[in-house]
């Protein structure tokens, strides 16, 4: 399970579910709010930033992608996952799409009641909540300073910077981000291990400066 | 809609031409020092190329030390001089941001960060995101390869 401390807003129309369901999460390292869809808004302008938020789909009066729009408005890059028990989720993933959120995954209720469901259930949540965090940070970083030329400022840019802040979790993301193409993350790398395998020679040299990371990682084990 | 319009209110569909592909390879400055292979700049974390002996500031005096390491010296005007090669500093807030290397038509030549490499008018690119240009360098063109002549 991993060491991160997360925070989780549970947005769901039963309040049994919304009283039952954080001893479970908070066992596996999460933080959990839960609360009705309808104080959502309240929430968002007081302004409450939850890492994640899990919503469930079906709900009265304002279903899981109406929530959505309004914590995305609060925070565009929060992870989102929606949970549902009903098997038909193809207009939500329609709508979900057209207005642009990016999901990180779509569970199903009821979670998962064993350990050994319990176990791998909030492992991979924790890994999905890492990857979609990141896949978000590194959109708006591309978009902000794809114009830039100075490292500094691009190293500098707030999501990079929530990248590192995401520490040693996020070096295997980079990497494989790496393995796909030639990219600035050699700061990032340099600033998260402390380390730095490539020959000052070979500085700027971005072709070899990946190749030179891409073989760091191998050597690690890292995959 | 071409998004460099909407970074740059100096550019119009008209006034530039886009002349290579988007790369993370180079960046302007190695483009201004006719360079397509690696990135420049005196980044404090030196991961980045910057001469060896030259000060790894943001500072305008770091960047005239590091090209007058290839010739250039400073001038005045950013007017076409057959003799010589310029290239032009932007800045915003002293710090700099931006550099652009004059080609023989008299326009000039830029890499946009990682983005694509063009051709554009001098205050084309002026504005919010790379601010004004503050310094003009020159050198002469005697013994310039045909590339960083831009030809």
């Amino acid at each position: 399970m991993s060491v991160i401390a997360e925070d989780v807003l549970i947005v769901d129309d039963e309040k049994a579910f919304r009283e039952s369901v954080g001893p479970a999460f908070e066992q596996y390292g999460f933080a959990v709010e839960a609360v009705d869809p309808g104080e959502v808004k309240a929430l968002v302008d007081r302004g409450s930033r939850p890492g994640t938020a899990i919503v469930d789909l079906y709900m009265p009066g304002i279903d899981g992608i109406a929530v959505a729009e309004i914590l995305t408005r609060g925070d565009p890059d929060v992870v989102l996952f929606f949970l549902t028990a009903q098997l038909e989720t193809q207009q939500f993933r329609a709508r979900a799409k057209k207005l642009g959120l990016r999901v990180a995954a779509w569970l199903e209720k009821p979670l998962p009641d064993s350990d050994r469901e319990a176990n791998s259930f909030f492992r991979t949540l924790h890994e999905r909540i890492l990857d979609q965090r990141f896949a978000n940070l590194t959109d708006r970083w591309r978009r902000e300073v794809g114009f830039m030329s100075s490292t500094s400022q691009m190293s500098m840019n707030p999501s990079y910077q929530r990248i590192i802040g995401l520490g040693p979790t996020v070096v295997p993301l980079i990497i494989r981000e790496l393995r796909k193409e030639p990219e600035h993350w050699f700061w990032a790398l340099k600033a998260i291990t402390g380390q730095d395998p490539v020959d000052e020679s070979a500085r700027g040299d971005v072709d070899s400066m990946r190749t030179a990371w891409v073989t760091w990682a191998e050597n690690k084990g890292i995959a | 809609m071409n998004p460099l319009l909407g970074r740059f209110p100096g550019l119009s569909t008209g006034n530039h031409r886009i002349a290579s592909a988007a790369t993370p390879s180079y960046n302007c400055v190695a483009w201004a020092a006719a360079e397509d292979n690696r990135w420049w700049w005196p980044d404090p974390m030196e991961v980045s190329y910057w001469p060896p002996g030259i000060e790894r500031t943001e500072s305008i005096e770091a960047f005239i030390a590091a090209f007058s390491l290839l010739g250039y010296t400073r001038c005045e005007g950013s007017q076409q001089e057959a003799a010589f090669e310029k290239i032009a500093l932007y800045l915003v807030d002293g710090r700099p941001t931006h550099m652009a290397r004059q080609l023989k038509s008299g326009r000039w030549t830029s890499k946009l960060g990682s983005s694509i490499d063009m051709e554009h008018g001098l205050m084309d690119l002026a504005g919010n995101e790379y601010g004004s240009i503050v310094v003009i360098m020159r050198r002469s063109a005697v013994n310039v390869s045909s590339k960083t002549t831009g030809t």
